[in-house]
C-alpha cells in the first residue's frame, strides 16, 4: 500500500498544513475556536487511520468549515494556501492532500470574501487582483497534476468570485486625491469635500493625520 | 448555365445559410448594419489638461436593415401582397420577437423593432422596400443591481470545488 511509502512525506505535509491552519485563528474565538482546535488536534493524531479509513477528506473539510464559523481572518488562510503552494509532493496521496487542501482553502476564502463589506472601489480592485493571482497559481498547480476537474472547479470559482467583486465594486465610490491650497482642519475639509462635517474622522484615519487640526494639503478620500 | 450563387466561398456560404426574418416573417436584405459602443461620461476639470472618461456600460446594440419584398409569379417562398401585410404587422406587433439574419443575428436574437418605413414607388411595381431599425431586447433588471445573485454563484461553485476535493484521494490510499 502506498500509504506506508509516504509516511514521512505525509507527516510533513499534514503537520505543516495544520500548523498554518491553527495559526489562522485568534485566541478570542469562543466555542467555535475550541472546536476548531479540537478538530486540528484530532486530525494531527489520527490522520493515518483517517486516510486508510477514507474519512480524511471529510474531516479536513469539516475543519475548514469550522474555521469559517469561528471567523478566521482571510490573512490567516492566505498563509495556509501559500504554504500549500510551496509544497512539492512526490507521492500520490501527498499530492492529493495538497490539492485537496488548496481547494478547501480557496473555497473557504471565497466564502469569507462574499461576506466582506468594502468602502471603495480601490479596496475591491485590490482584493480582485490578489485573488486573481492566487487562483492563477492554484490553477497552474492543478494543470501540472493533470487534474482537469480541479482545474475546472477553480476556474469557475475564480470567475464567480471576480464577477461578484465586480458587482460589489460598481456602486462604490472611488478613492481620489484632493489637493488643497492650504492646510485645513479635518472638520473643515469634511465640510468642503462632502458638505458635512460628519466624515472628519474618516479623513483622519485614511490619511494617517497626526493632529486633526493640521491636515496635509494633499489628502486621499472617497469620491462620494 | 452557372449562377453567381454557385461560386462557393466562406462569406457567401454564411450569407446564404439563413433567411432573414422577424417574428417568423421573412424578407430580403439589400444592406444591413450594426451599431453599438460604450456609454461614457467625460469629466473635464478646470485648470487641468487631462480628462477622465467614466465607463457607464455598453450601448444597446442596434441593427438597421434595408429590406425588400418582390413580386414573382408563382413565388415558392411567399405570396407578395400577403407577405407585405404580414411583415408590417410583425414589425408593429407588441413585445419582442426573434430577429434572424445570417451575419448580424445568426441563429436568431430577441429584438424589438424601434421604427420602420415601408416605401413603394410607381417606377418599381411589385417591389416594396422596408427600412427597419431593431434594438436588442436585453433583460429586465434593476438599474442599480444585478439580477443574478453573485453570492449564491460563489457558494455553489465553492460547494462543487469542495466536493471535487473530497474525491481526490487515490483508491489505494484506503485499506
Amino acid at each position: 500500500m502506498s500509504l506506508n511509502k509516504e509516511v514521512v512525506e505525509l507527516n510533513g505535509i499534514i503537520n505543516r498544513l495544520l500548523d498554518n491552519l491553527s495559526l489562522s485563528i485568534t485566541s478570542q474565538t469562543g466555542r467555535e475556536g475550541v472546536e476548531f482546535r479540537h478538530q486540528i488536534g484530532n486530525i494531527r493524531s489520527n490522520y493515518n487511520s483517517m486516510i486508510s479509513g477514507g474519512t480524511f477528506p471529510t474531516e479536513l473539510l469539516s475543519c475548514f468549515q469550522t474555521a469559517l464559523i469561528a471567523n478566521v481572518k482571510l490573512a490567516g488562510l492566505f498563509v495556509v494556501h501559500q504554504g500549500l503552494f510551496q509544497e512539492v509532493p512526490v507521492g500520490k496521496i501527498s499530492a492529493a492532500i495538497v490539492q485537496m487542501g488548496i481547494l478547501f482553502c480557496l473555497s473557504t476564502e471565497s466564502r469569507i470574501i462574499i461576506t466582506m463589506n468594502f468602502d471603495s472601489r480601490d479596496d475591491v480592485e485590490l482584493m480582485m487582483n490578489q485573488m486573481r493571482d492566487v487562483f492563477d497559481i492554484a490553477r497552474l498547480l492543478a494543470a501540472d497534476l493533470s487534474d482537469t476537474t480541479s482545474y475546472q472547479r477553480l476556474t469557475v470559482l475564480a470567475g464567480n468570485l471576480i464577477s461578484h467583486l465586480s458587482d460589489v465594486s460598481r456602486p462604490l465610490p472611488r478613492m481620489v486625491t484632493f489637493t488643497l491650497a492650504a492646510s485645513f482642519p479635518s472638520l473643515t475639509l469634511s465640510q468642503r469635500i462632502y458638505y458635512t462635517a460628519d466624515r472628519a474622522d474618516e479623513i483622519v484615519a485614511e490619511n494617517k493625520i497626526i493632529h486633526p487640526a493640521f491636515c496635509k494639503r494633499e489628502i486621499r478620500g472617497l469620491s462620494g | 448555365m452557372s449562377q453567381i450563387a454557385d461560386i462557393k466561398n466562406p462569406w457567401r456560404n454564411i450569407l446564404l445559410g439563413e433567411q432573414a426574418s422577424f417574428r417568423g416573417v421573412i424578407f430580403h436584405v439589400e444592406s444591413g448594419g450594426r451599431s453599438s459602443g460604450r456609454r461614457t461620461v467625460v469629466h473635464e476639470y478646470p485648470k487641468r489638461n487631462d480628462p477622465y472618461v467614466e465607463d457607464m456600460g455598453r450601448v444597446a446594440r442596434r441593427f438597421q436593415f434595408s429590406g425588400y419584398l418582390v413580386y414573382r409569379p408563382s413565388n415558392p417562398i411567399y405570396e407578395y401582397t400577403s407577405q407585405r401585410k404580414q411583415l408590417y404587422e410583425a414589425l408593429e406587433d407588441d413585445d419582442i420577437a426573434t430577429l434572424v439574419h445570417p451575419v448580424f443575428a445568426p441563429g436568431g436574437m430577441q429584438a424589438m423593432c424601434e421604427r420602420f418605413s415601408m416605401v413603394e414607388s410607381r417606377e418599381r411595381g411589385g417591389y416594396t422596400q422596408f427600412e427597419m431599425q431593431f434594438v436588442e431586447s436585453g433583460k429586465a433588471v434593476s438599474a442599480l443591481g444585478s439580477s443574478t445573485n453573485t453570492k449564491d454563484n460563489v457558494k455553489i461553485s465553492a460547494d462543487k470545488a469542495e466536493e471535487t476535493g473530497k474525491g481526490l484521494m487515490p483508491d489505494d490510499a484506503e485499506d
